[in-house]
C-alpha cells in the first residue's frame, strides 16, 4: 500500500468517527431520499377546458387571458396550450403571477406558429400559488383560437434539488474530510496556496456569471441553441447528436457535425436535470473558468518547475481581458473552450522540444499533446487551424530536434492519439465537408483585413464596456477590448529588451523556448493588426483566400498570442532576481496587481452597462437564428424555413403524420400513375433514410427547391412510411475507435501512475508534503 | 571587431543602393495619367497622385465635393479625402495616396447648391512623391536600425550603465504610453488642432510659393485673404513639419510625427536637464517620467491640441536647469560659463513656441532673480545673465521686434481678449485630487472634467516631503527640495480659481500681466516642470533619509502613481475620441482661426486688412483699399512686403546666429589645437 492509500484509509477511519461528517451524510441522504421518493411518485396533469379566441376585425393586438387563478404547488411544469393561429410569430403564450415572490416564477414564453397545434414549454415555480395566469399576447390582425390547456408536472424541480443537495453535501463532506486530513497530516503550504489562489482567480473571472441572467453577448444565442440541441438529441435518442433536432424550426441543422459539442454535454445534462438554460450555462461557464485556471496552473508550473509561477501565469491567463471578453461577454463559447487546452499544448511542445538536453522528451509529453490537440479539435475549428500553424512554427524552430527519433515519434504518437480521440468528430466533419455543398465552402470571398486591430488596442489596460466591433471607420472609439493588454505586452517588451541587451545569452533550453515563444507571440500580434496585408494574401489564390477567409477576423490570433505572452511573462518571473535583483518581487507583485485591477475594472464596467437576459428555455430565443448559416446547404433560403407540415404533390395524400424531432412516420398514398412526392419539413443532409414500414424497402429521397427532404413515392404506392436520421456505419466505427482510445488512455494513466509510484515511493511522500 | 564592421557595412551598402535607386525617381516630373471630363478612370498603380480640378463655375453659395474612389481594392489601398471647391475658387489640387493597384478607380462629384451638369476639368497626375516618401522612410529606418545596432554594441561593451539602460527604456516606454492614442492610422482633433494644421499647411504653401521669408503673413487663410499668424506665433518649429509636407507626407501623418518628436524632445530635454542638476540617473528618470506623463501634458496634446504650449513645455526644463546651475554651481569651475546656454536655448525656444509661456517664463526669471538677488548681483552670475540676455535678444530679433512693432501700431483682437476676467477659469481643488483623469471636454462643474492636474505622483511626493522633509536634517538636497517645493506650491495656488485674479486685475500696471495668460491653469506648465525638479531632488533626499525597503516602496509607488493614471488617461482618450483621417487640407476650409486673435480689432474673420507699405487705407470691412488716382490706367500688383525695420531685425538675427556659430567653431578648433 503506498503513502496515499495509507493516508486515505486513516482519514476514512477518522471520518466515520466524526460527528459532523456523520450528520452531514445523514442529512444529505435523508434529503436525497426525499427527492428520490418524490421523483418516483406519479406527477400530476392539470387540464383546463377554457377556450379563448380573437377574431380579426376587433381591435388590434393585446393580451388574451386563457386561464386565470390556476393553483399549483412548487415544481416544474410543461405548459401545453392547444391553439390555432393564422399567422406565424404573431402571438406568444406566456405565464404570469403577480403574487409569488420575485424569482418565485421563472417563465419566458412560447411563440405561436400556424403549423403547430400546441405550445410546449417549461416554467419553474418555487412558491405555491393560486393566481397563476396563462395568457396569449397577439399582434395586429391575426386570428387565434385556443383549445384546452394542459399543465403537466415534471420531475425537474426534484432532480434539480437532488443535484443541489448532493453537490452541497459533497462540498461540506469534502471540507470536513480536508479538516480531518489537516489535523492528521497537515496539508502542504503549496497545496493550500494553490487551492486558495485558484479559487480566488476562478471567482474573480466568474464575476459577470454570478448575477441573475447572462450578458447579451452576440454569440450567446447561437451557443444556447447548441446546448439545447445536445439536450434534445439526448432525449430523442441521438447520441452523439449529429443533427440538431429542433433547429431551425424543427428542420434539423447539421451544426453538431461541423461544430463539435462534446463539452456541451455538461450544460445539456444540467438542462435535463431541470436547470433553466441560463443557470445551466452559468454553472458550465464557471466550470470552464475553473478548468482553464487548473490546466493553466498545471501546465505553467510544470514548464517553470515552480508552483508560484504556475499560480501567477494561471492568473494572468485566466484573467486576461481577451479571454474574459470573448468567452464571458460576447459568449464565444467555442473559442473559450478551446482556450482551456492551449497551455496544455504549450506544455507538450515544451516537454518535447525543450525539457531535456538528452534529446529524450518527458514520458508524458505525448499525452499532453494528445489531450491538448484533441481538446482544441473538439471545441473550435478555427483555433485548431491556428494551433496547427503554431505547431509547424515550433517544429521549424526546432528542426534539428525533429530529426531525433525519440522526439519525432513522441510528436507522432501524440498527434495520432489526438486524431484517434477526435475521430468520432473528424470523420463526420470531413465526410460532410467533402460531400455536402454547405455554405461554409463558399466563404472565400470574405475579406478580413478591415476587422484587424489598431496597434493602440494592444495596449489597453482600463477597458470599458464596448459598443464598436468594426474599427476601420470609427477607429478605437468605444472599441471591443480585443487586445492582450499592456501588462502582457510589457512582459514581451521587457523580455525583448533583455534579449537585445545581451542578458539572455545562456544556452539553456528554457531560454531558447522563451525566445521562440516571444518571437511567435510578436508575430501573432502583428497578424492581428490592420496593417498586416491579409487582403493581398487572399488575392494570391483560392486556397489562401479560403483559409484566410475562414478565420473571419484577424484577432483570432490573440488567443494563442495571450498564451505565449503568458509563457514569456512566466520566464521573466522565473528570472526576476537575476534581472531585477531585489526589485524582482515588486515587479511580480505589481504585474499581478495590475492584472487583477484591470480584469475587475473591465468586469465591473460590463456588469454596470451590459444588458442582461434571463433565458430559461429555447423557446424564448426562438428556433430560427442560425447566425451566418454556415452549415446550411448552399442555396437554402432560411427565410422560407419555418415550422411546417408535409407538402404532397397532386396525387398524393398524407395521413397519420407524426413528427418527433427528426423521426417522421406517416401514411402516404399515391393515386397517380406517375411517381409522386411529399416534401417533408427536414433539411436534407446525408444520413436520412426513408422506408416502407411494412416491407422494409427503402424509399428514394431527394432535395426540393429549398434543399429540404423530398420523399419520392412510386405510382400507386400506399402504406406507412418512416423517415429517420441514421449515422453511417463508418461514423459509428469512428466513435468506437475514439471510445476505445479514451478507455486506453484512462487505463494507461492509472497503470502508469501506479508503476511510477512503486518505483519512486519517496516521490509520493514529497508530493503530499508539498515539496514537488 | 571585423564582424561588427561587416554588419554596418552591409547595412550601409544596402541603404546606399536603395537610396540611389529612389533618389533618381525623386526628381521625376509629374506624369499625366488621365485628363478629360468624364467619370471613367483606368487602373492606378501604387503611388501618390495629384488631382487638379479646374474650370469650376459654381454659383454663389455653391460647393463641389470631389473625391477619388474605388469599389474593389485591398483594405485602405486608396487614402484620400473628399475636397471642397467653393464658389469663386477657380482651381485647386489635392493629393491621393494609392498603396495597392486600383482596378476601377474613378472620380465622384458631389454638387451642393449647384447644377450637377457642370463637371469641371480634371487631370490626374502621378507624382514622384511616392519615391520621396520611400526614400525618407528608408533613411529613417536605416538610421533607426543603425542606431539600435550601435546602442547595442555600447551596451555589450559596458559603456552604458545599467541605470542608463533603465532610464532609456523607461523613457521610451513613457513616450509610447503618451503616444498610445496615435498608434493608429488616424489622429484626434483637439480644440486647436485645426488651427495648427492650417498653420503647417499654409507655411508649406508659403515656403513653396510665397514671396517673403521669414513669413509674416500667410496668404491662404480666410479664403485667401491672408492672416498674420506667423507674425505673432512663430513658425520656427513648424518648419520641420512643413518640410515633411513639402516632401509629400500626408497631413495627418505629419501631425502625428510632430507630436511624437515633441514627446521625444520633452523626454530627452527633461532627463538631460535633471541629470545635469542631480548627477543621478534614477532621480532624473523619476522627474522626467512624471513630467512626460503628467495629465495636463496629455490633455494639452490631445484634448486641447495646444501644440505651441506643449512644445514650449518641452523647453522649460532648460530654462529652469540653466538658472539652477548658474545660481548653485561653483562660479570658478570651467563649466560655469556654459550654463548660460541652457537659459539662452530654453528661453529662445520657448519664445519661438508660445508667447504666453514665454511671458510666464520671463516673469518667473525676473522673480527668481529678485528673490535670489544676492547671487544675481554676484559678478560672475550677473555677467552670465547679461550675456544670456544679450544673446537671446538679437538672435530672436527677427520675431519679437516686428511683433512688438505691430502690436504698438494697431489694435488686434487679442488686446480685447487679454482684458477678460480669468479667475473663473482657474482649477478647482477637485481637479487636483483626480487620480484617474478622463479625456474631458466642455465641462460643467466637474462633469466631463478636463485633466487639469499636474500629476498624482508629484502631489504625493509633495505631501510626503511636507510631512517628513521639513523636519529632516538640513542639507543641500533638502534645501533644493524646499525651494522647488515653494515654487510648485506658489504656482499651483496661482493656477487655481481661489487666487484673486479679478481683484488684481483692477490694480493699475498689473492688468495686462494678470489677464494675458487668459487661463490660470496655464501655470500648470511651470508647476509640472518645477515639479519634475522637485521629484528629482526628492529622490536624492529620500536616498539619504529613508531606510532601504521603505524608500524602494515609496519610489515604486510614485512610479506606479505616475504610470497607471497616465495609461488610464491615454486609454480613455484613445477609446473615446473620434477618428480623423486627413491627407490634405483642402476640405478643412481656411477659417479655423479659433478666436481670431490676430485679426484687427473690430473686424471679423471674413475680411480684414493689415498694415503694410503698399496699402495706405483701410476699407469698409477692414479690406485693403488702394486709392486709384484720377485718370490712372495700368496694371496694379499688390503684395506683402516687410518694412525696413523688419528687414533690419532679420539681418540682426542672421548676423547674431552666424557670429555665434562662427565663434563656436573657432573655439572648438582652438580647443583641438590645445589638446594636441
Amino acid at each position: 500500500m503506498n503513502v496515499g492509500e495509507k493516508r486515505l484509509k486513516t482519514v476514512l477511519l477518522h471520518l466515520v468517527r466524526c460527528k459532523s461528517f456523520i450528520c452531514t451524510v445523514a442529512v444529505t441522504l435523508v434529503l436525497s431520499l426525499f427527492c428520490v421518493i418524490r421523483i418516483l411518485l406519479p406527477n400530476h396533469t392539470y387540464t383546463f377546458e377554457e377556450t379563448a379566441s380573437n377574431s380579426s376585425g376587433t381591435e388590434s393586438g393585446g393580451n388574451i387571458s386563457v386561464c386565470e387563478n390556476i393553483s399549483l404547488s412548487p415544481g416544474l411544469y410543461r405548459i401545453q396550450l392547444s391553439y390555432a393561429i393564422d399567422a406565424d410569430a404573431q402571438g406568444l403564450c406566456f405565464v404570469e403571477d403577480g403574487h409569488v415572490y420575485p424569482g418565485g416564477l421563472l417563465a419566458n414564453y412560447d411563440v405561436l406558429y400556424t403549423n403547430l397545434s400546441s405550445t410546449d414549454y417549461t416554467i419553474w415555480l418555487f412558491e405555491a400559488t393560486d393566481t397563476l395566469t396563462v395568457a396569449v399576447s397577439l399582434g395586429e390582425g391575426c386570428n387565434l383560437v385556443t383549445g384546452p390547456l394542459t399543465i403537466v408536472e415534471t420531475n425537474g424541480l426534484w432532480t434539480m434539488l437532488l443535484t443541489v443537495i448532493l453537490f452541497c453535501g459533497a462540498c461540506v463532506t469534502g471540507g470536513i474530510a480536508f479538516s480531518v486530513y489537516q489535523r492528521q497530516y497537515g496539508a502542504s503550504v503549496r497545496a493550500k496556496n494553490v487551492f486558495f489562489c485558484m479559487t480566488v482567480v476562478v471567482l474573480l473571472s466568474s464575476i459577470p456569471l454570478l448575477l441573475d441572467g447572462v450578458n447579451t453577448g452576440a454569440d450567446l444565442g447561437y451557443h444556447f441553441h447548441r446546448i439545447e440541441a445536445v439536450s434534445a438529441g439526448l432525449t430523442s435518442g441521438q447520441f452523439p447528436t449529429r443533427i440538431a433536432p429542433r433547429w431551425p424550426f424543427g428542420q434539423g441543422y447539421a451544426d453538431p457535425v461541423f461544430y463539435c459539442n462534446l463539452l456541451l454535454i455538461f450544460p445539456a445534462i444540467f438542462r435535463l436535470l431541470g436547470f433553466p438554460l441560463t443557470v445551466s450555462y452559468q454553472i458550465f461557464a464557471v466550470g470552464v473558468n475553473a478548468l482553464t485556471a487548473g490546466i493553466a496552473y498545471y501546465s505553467f508550473s510544470r514548464i517553470f518547475k515552480d508552483y508560484k509561477i504556475g499560480i501567477c501565469c494561471s492568473s494572468l491567463y485566466t484573467l486576461s481581458i481577451f479571454r474574459i471578453y470573448r468567452f464571458i461577454v460576447v459568449g464565444a463559447l467555442g473559442e473559450g473552450l478551446a482556450q482551456i487546452f492551449l497551455p496544455l499544448i504549450l506544455l507538450g511542445l515544451y516537454e518535447v522540444f525543450a525539457e531535456s538536453a538528452k534529446e529524450v522528451p518527458a514520458p508524458n509529453a505525448w499525452l499532453h499533446i494528445a489531450l491538448g490537440y484533441a481538446g482544441v479539435f473538439q471545441t473550435h475549428v478555427l483555433t485548431s487551424e491556428i494551433t496547427i500553424l503554431i505547431t509547424l512554427v515550433f517544429c521549424l524552430a526546432y528542426i534539428r530536434k525533429i530529426r531525433n527519433k525519440a522526439v519525432f515519434f513522441t510528436l507522432l504518437k501524440g498527434s495520432m492519439v489526438a486524431v484517434l480521440l477526435s475521430l468520432w468528430y473528424l470523420v463526420p466533419f470531413v465526410d460532410y465537408y467533402l460531400t455536402e455543398d454547405v455554405r461554409i465552402r463558399h466563404s472565400s470571398a470574405r475579406m478580413i483585413q478591415e476587422r484587424g486591430l489598431y496597434l493602440g488596442q494592444l495596449f489597453g489596460l482600463f477597458n470599458k464596456m464596448p459598443m464598436n466591433s468594426v474599427f476601420s471607420g470609427i477607429g478605437m472609439a468605444n472599441s471591443d477590448p480585443y487586445g492582450c493588454s499592456v501588462i502582457l505586452v510589457a512582459g514581451l517588451v521587457f523580455f525583448l529588451i533583455l534579449w537585445y541587451s545581451g542578458k539572455l545569452r545562456d544556452k539553456s533550453l528554457l531560454t531558447r523556448f522563451a525566445k521562440v515563444s516571444a518571437v511567435l507571440a510578436a508575430v501573432l500580434l502583428l497578424f492581428s493588426l490592420q496593417i498586416f496585408p491579409w487582403d493581398r494574401l487572399q488575392a494570391l489564390g483560392s486556397v489562401p483566400a479560403s483559409l484566410i477567409s475562414s478565420l473571419q477576423v484577424p484577432y483570432r490570433f490573440i488567443g494563442w498570442g495571450v498564451c505565449l505572452l503568458v509563457a514569456v511573462m512566466g520566464y521573466c518571473f522565473a528570472g526576476r532576481t537575476v534581472y531585477l535583483g531585489k526589485m524582482g518581487n515588486y515587479f511580480v507583485l505589481g504585474i499581478m496587481f495590475l492584472a487583477v485591477v484591470s480584469a475587475c475594472f473591465f468586469m465591473d464596467d460590463v456588469n454596470k452597462n451590459k444588458l442582461r437576459a434571463k433565458v430559461y428555455n429555447e423557446e424564448a430565443i426562438g428556433f430560427g437564428y442560425v447566425s451566418g448559416g454556415e452549415y446550411l446547404i448552399w442555396g437554402t433560403d432560411e427565410i422560407l424555413l419555418t415550422f411546417d407540415k408535409p407538402h404532397p404533390s397532386d396525387a398524393v395524400t398524407v395521413s397519420s403524420y407524426v413528427k418527433n424531432n427528426l423521426h417522421i412516420t406517416a401514411h402516404c398514398t399515391n393515386r397517380g400513375e406517375e411517381q409522386g412526392y411529399v416534401d417533408m419539413p427536414l433539411l436534407l443532409y446525408k444520413g436520412y433514410q426513408a422506408y416502407d414500414r411494412e416491407s422494409g424497402e427503402p424509399l428514394d429521397i431527394t432535395y426540393n427547391s429549398n434543399n429540404q427532404l423530398r420523399l419520392l413515392l412510386p405510382a400507386f404506392f400506399s402504406g406507412d412510411i418512416e423517415i429517420k436520421f441514421v449515422s453511417p456505419v463508418y461514423w459509428r466505427a469512428a466513435e468506437a475507435i475514439s471510445l476505445i482510445m479514451l478507455i486506453y488512455l484512462l487505463l494507461y494513466a492509472v497503470k502508469r501512475r501506479g508503476r511510477f509510484l512503486r518505483k519512486n515511493p519517496a516521490y509520493e511522500r514529497r508530493q503530499h508534503e508539498g515539496e514537488d | 571587431m571585423k564582424g561588427k564592421i561587416n554588419k554596418y557595412s552591409i547595412l550601409l551598402l544596402v541603404m546606399t543602393v536603395l537610396s540611389l535607386v529612389l533618389l533618381v525617381k525623386c526628381f521625376g516630373k509629374e506624369e499625366l495619367v488621365f485628363s478629360n471630363d468624364s467619370e471613367q478612370m483606368t487602373e492606378l498603380v501604387p503611388g501618390v497622385y495629384r488631382v487638379y480640378v479646374r474650370g469650376t463655375e459654381l454659383p454663389e453659395g455653391g460647393m463641389l465635393g470631389v473625391t477619388l474612389t474605388c469599389s474593389s481594392s485591398s483594405y485602405k489601398a486608396l487614402r484620400g479625402n473628399m475636397i471642397a471647391v467653393f464658389a469663386g475658387q477657380e482651381e485647386t489640387d489635392f493629393e491621393v495616396y494609392v498603396l495597392d493597384t486600383l482596378k476601377d478607380a474613378r472620380l465622384e462629384y458631389n454638387f451642393i447648391n449647384a447644377d450637377a451638369g457642370s463637371v469641371p476639368e480634371v487631370s490626374v497626375c502621378r507624382t514622384s512623391i511616392g519615391a520621396r516618401l520611400l526614400l525618407c522612410l528608408l533613411l529613417l529606418g536605416g538610421g533607426i536600425i543603425c542606431g539600435m545596432m550601435r546602442f547595442r554594441d555600447r551596451i555589450l561593451s559596458g559603456k552604458i550603465s545599467g541605470s542608463g539602460q533603465i532610464a532609456f527604456w523607461s523613457l521610451t516606454a513613457g513616450i509610447f504610453i503618451a503616444f498610445l492614442p496615435y498608434l493608429s492610422d488616424y489622429f484626434i482633433m483637439g480644440s486647436d488642432t485645426s488651427f495648427h494644421l492650417l498653420r503647417i499647411e499654409n507655411l508649406k504653401e508659403m515656403l513653396l510659393h510665397g514671396n517673403h521669408f521669414p513669413i509674416r503673413v500667410q496668404d491662404y487663410w480666410l479664403y485667401d485673404n491672408g492672416y498674420m499668424t506667423s507674425g505673432f506665433y512663430s513658425d520656427f518649429f513648424l518648419l520641420f513639419p512643413a518640410v515633411l509636407r513639402i516632401i509629400g507626407f500626408p497631413l495627418g501623418f505629419v501631425w502625428k510625427v510632430t507630436i511624437f518628436l515633441t514627446l521625444v524632445l520633452h523626454a530627452v530635454i527633461a532627463f538631460h536637464c535633471l541629470h545635469k542638476c542631480t548627477g543621478n540617473n534614477y532621480a532624473a528618470l523619476l522627474g522626467s517620467l512624471c513630467t512626460l506623463l503628467s495629465p495636463y501634458n496629455l490633455h494639452n496634446m490631445y484634448s486641447r491640441g495646444a501644440l505651441g504650449e506643449y512644445m514650449a513645455m518641452a523647453f522649460l526644463p532648460l530654462m529652469i536647469a540653466g538658472m539652477f546651475l548658474l545660481y548653485t554651481k561653483d562660479t570658478a569651475s570651467s563649466e560655469y560659463k556654459s550654463y548660460k546656454w541652457y537659459v539662452i536655448i530654453g528661453l529662445s525656444a520657448v519664445l519661438q513656441c508660445h508667447l504666453i509661456t514665454c511671458e510666464m517664463s520671463v516673469i518667473m526669471v525676473i522673480v527668481f532673480c529678485l528673490i535670489y538677488f544676492k547671487k544675481t548681483f554676484r559678478r560672475e552670475t550677473l555677467v552670465q545673465l547679461v550675456q544670456a540676455a544679450g544673446i537671446i535678444l538679437p538672435v530672436n530679433c527677427f520675431f519679437w521686434l516686428p511683433m512688438l512693432h505691430m502690436m504698438g501700431n494697431d489694435n488686434f483682437a487679442f488686446n480685447a481678449m487679454a482684458t477678460e476676467s480669468i479667475q473663473s477659469k482657474g482649477i478647482a481643488l477637485a481637479h487636483l485630487l483626480q487620480l484617474t483623469t478622463n479625456k474631458g471636454g466642455a465641462q460643467i462643474g466637474m462633469y466631463n472634467a478636463e485633466a487639469l492636474q499636474p500629476g498624482a505622483a508629484l502631489l504625493f511626493a509633495l505631501l510626503l516631503f511636507a510631512l517628513y522633509g521639513f523636519r529632516s536634517e538640513k542639507d543641500a538636497c533638502r534645501s533644493y527640495c524646499l525651494r522647488f517645493f515653494a515654487w510648485v506650491g506658489v504656482l499651483l495656488i496661482l493656477s487655481t480659481k481661489y487666487f484673486p485674479w479679478d481683484v488684481l486685475k483692477v490694480i493699475p500696471g498689473l492688468n495686462f500681466l494678470t489677464t494675458a495668460i487668459r487661463f490660470p491653469y496655464r501655470l500648470l506648465s511651470p508647476v509640472i516642470m518645477f515639479g519634475g525638479f522637485f521629484l528629482a531632488f526628492f529622490y536624492l533626499w529620500a536616498e539619504k533619509r529613508i531606510p532601504g525597503w521603505i524608500r524602494k516602496g515609496c519610489v515604486a509607488f510614485l512610479v506606479a502613481l505616475c504610470m497607471i493614471p497616465a495609461i488610464y488617461q491615454a486609454n480613455d482618450i484613445a477609446f473615446h475620441s473620434e477618428a480623423v483621417r486627413l491627407y490634405s487640407v483642402e476640405n478643412s476650409g481656411t477659417i479655423s482661426v479659433i478666436h481670431g486673435e490676430y485679426l484687427l480689432e473690430g473686424s471679423g474673420p471674413e475680411n480684414y486688412y493689415y498694415h503694410g507699405p503698399m496699402a495706405d487705407e483701410i476699407g469698409t470691412h477692414s479690406d485693403l483699399r488702394i486709392t486709384v488716382p484720377g485718370g490712372y490706367s495700368g496694371d496694379a500688383a499688390i503684395r506683402y512686403k516687410a518694412m525696413p525695420l523688419y528687414l533690419a531685425a532679420d539681418f540682426i538675427s542672421l548676423i547674431s546666429i552666424l557670429l555665434l556659430v562662427g565663434l563656436g567653431v573657432f573655439r572648438k578648433i582652438c580647443r583641438r589645437k590645445e589638446s594636441r
